[in-house]
């Protein structure tokens, strides 16, 4: 445990080492109440109401942006490090490379919760300045954010295979992408294996809103998004342990 | 006095049939030994199997006792090394790569990290990101990373790369007293036979995958003269034409 401690404060601290990593969150805020001031002032130009403000720019946020972060954040972390030779500073340590694989996932977990954090304390801020927001709504719209994070491991997860199967961060970035994007295309073509692939779930946070929560709905998807991660978590640490530097 | 590191039988094969075979030797407390050959003999790839950044096709690496193949974690908690080029952040300060290091040793404390640094003559440029500095500086944050742990045996791939002459004397300096006054065991790769001459007492001769020879340094001395002779001797480059 020592070990993974110190693996996850190491990825952090290399990660907020690297400066675009900070002024993508700052972007992300000024995005997130630039759209808050638009949905105010234009709201007839692009369609936002601002009470519903937060959740909007959650599923902005989980359906590509978060995801294309988490591509670039993956090859930096795992890709790059394999490429100019860095992960060696890790691997001749007394740690074992199953604890470093974890320690970097989830290290973008926590970077991707970091985004989420920031686009709602963006967001809420902004219809609370307007006064558009009640408490209830705001402890709604957090249960909203805080439910995001489990369909952002098997994304995570999936990268780091790629990652593992690319010789540079751009092809592994590319690739990422891609497959993404195909995966979206083929079950927006074949609605009927829509509800198979863990991609379809970024926007699942939605079962936890309104009046009822389905419940048997929820468990069957976290269990499908939990058998995706465990899948591409034992690929990418096989891939991982085998690799030679 | 007790044996660091035993590497038996190392055999790997690469795809393109180069690799090394059957490697045998032991480096016991307080040793410098080297080990000596030209560009693709094997030197780096013995070393490489040694730390766990690669794995071998059969043998054995024990690592005070304890075998790096079977028992990893264990094996690398006494061991420092520099192989290859010095693995670094660039876009981090010196400092802070030897923190990150830190962090995977409970005993290693912000003084050590000072020490240390005194102690490689980066002191005073801690907190420059590495990107800035020049090989000779990356040199030595690399063998700085490699001793930040107190380590009771050091791995070092041809450590005086990019190394000025008051760089190389610096280092050499670093190891013997590492050696003499802790005990240290260091096992160093170079293709320079002077260096090496100046730094160890024992040497292995590496040629084309296979440890030709493995004598104390003063043997290979009266021997021949030189260690560059022995070199040559043992090796049969002279025989072979190359020179």
């Amino acid at each position: 445990m020592i070990a993974l401690r110190a693996g996850i404060i190491n990825e952090i601290d290399k990660l907020f080492g690297r400066k675009k990593y900070m002024v993508l969150l700052l972007v992300i805020g000024v995005a997130s109440l630039g759209i808050g001031f638009l949905g105010k002032f234009a709201n007839n130009l692009i369609g936002i109401s601002l009470s519903g403000l937060p959740l909007t720019v959650l599923s902005i946020a989980t359906s590509f942006v978060l995801p294309l972060i988490i591509f670039m954040v993956v090859a930096d972390l795992f890709t790059a490090e394999q490429e100019n030779g860095s992960i060696r500073a890790i691997v001749i340590r007394p740690v074992s490379r199953m604890s470093i694989f974890i320690a970097k996932a989830l290290s973008i977990e926590i970077y991707s919760l970091a985004v989420l954090s920031v686009c709602f304390i963006t967001s809420v801020f902004i219809v609370l300045i307007f006064g558009e927001i009640t408490a209830s709504n705001i402890v709604e719209t957090f249960l909203a954010y805080l439910v995001s994070f489990v369909p952002i491991l098997p994304i995570i997860l999936f990268s780091a295979v790629i990652s593992q199967m690319s010789k540079t961060s751009s092809a592994a970035v590319m690739l990422s992408v891609l497959c993404y994007i195909v995966i979206i295309a083929v079950c927006t073509l074949v609605p009927g294996i829509y509800s198979l692939f863990f991609t379809s779930y970024t926007g699942w946070y939605k079962l936890f809103i309104g009046a009822s929560m389905p419940i048997i709905s929820i468990l069957n998807i976290f269990a499908i998004l939990m058998a995706y991660s465990l899948i591409f978590f034992a690929l990418g640490s096989f891939l991982f342990e085998k690799k030679e530097y | 006095m007790g044996v660091s590191l035993e590497v038996s039988n190392l055999t790997k094969i690469y795809h393109n049939g180069r690799g090394i075979k059957d490697i045998s030797f032991s480096v016991n407390e307080g040793d410098i030994f080297g080990l000596l050959g030209p560009n693709g003999s094997g030197k780096t790839t013995t070393m490489k199997i040694i730390t766990g950044l690669s794995h071998s096709d059969n043998g054995s690496v024990q690592i005070f006792g304890k075998d790096v193949l079977n028992d990893r974690e264990k094996a690398l908690e006494n061991i420092g090394c520099l192989i290859e080029a010095p693995a670094t952040y660039d876009y981090i300060s010196a400092e802070k790569n030897l923190e990150i290091a830190a962090r995977y040793y409970s005993n290693v404390r912000a003084p050590r990290i000072e020490d240390i640094l005194t102690q490689t003559g980066l002191f005073q440029y801690r907190k420059n990101k590495v990107r800035d500095f020049s090989l000779g500086m990356k040199q030595r944050l690399g063998l700085a990373l490699a001793l930040i742990s107190d380590p009771k045996l050091i791995i070092l791939d041809e450590p005086l790369n990019g190394l000025d002459i008051e760089g190389m004397v610096a280092v050499r300096k670093i190891i013997m007293k590492q050696a003499k006054s802790k005990g240290v065991a260091f096992l160093i790769s170079s293709h320079l036979a002077h260096e090496l001459e100046l730094t160890c007492n024992k040497i292995a001769v590496l040629k084309m995958g296979h440890l030709i020879k493995s004598v104390f340094m003063n043997e290979a001395i009266e021997q021949c003269g030189t260690l560059e002779k022995y070199y040559l001797e043992t090796s049969g480059a002279n025989k072979d034409g190359a020179l």
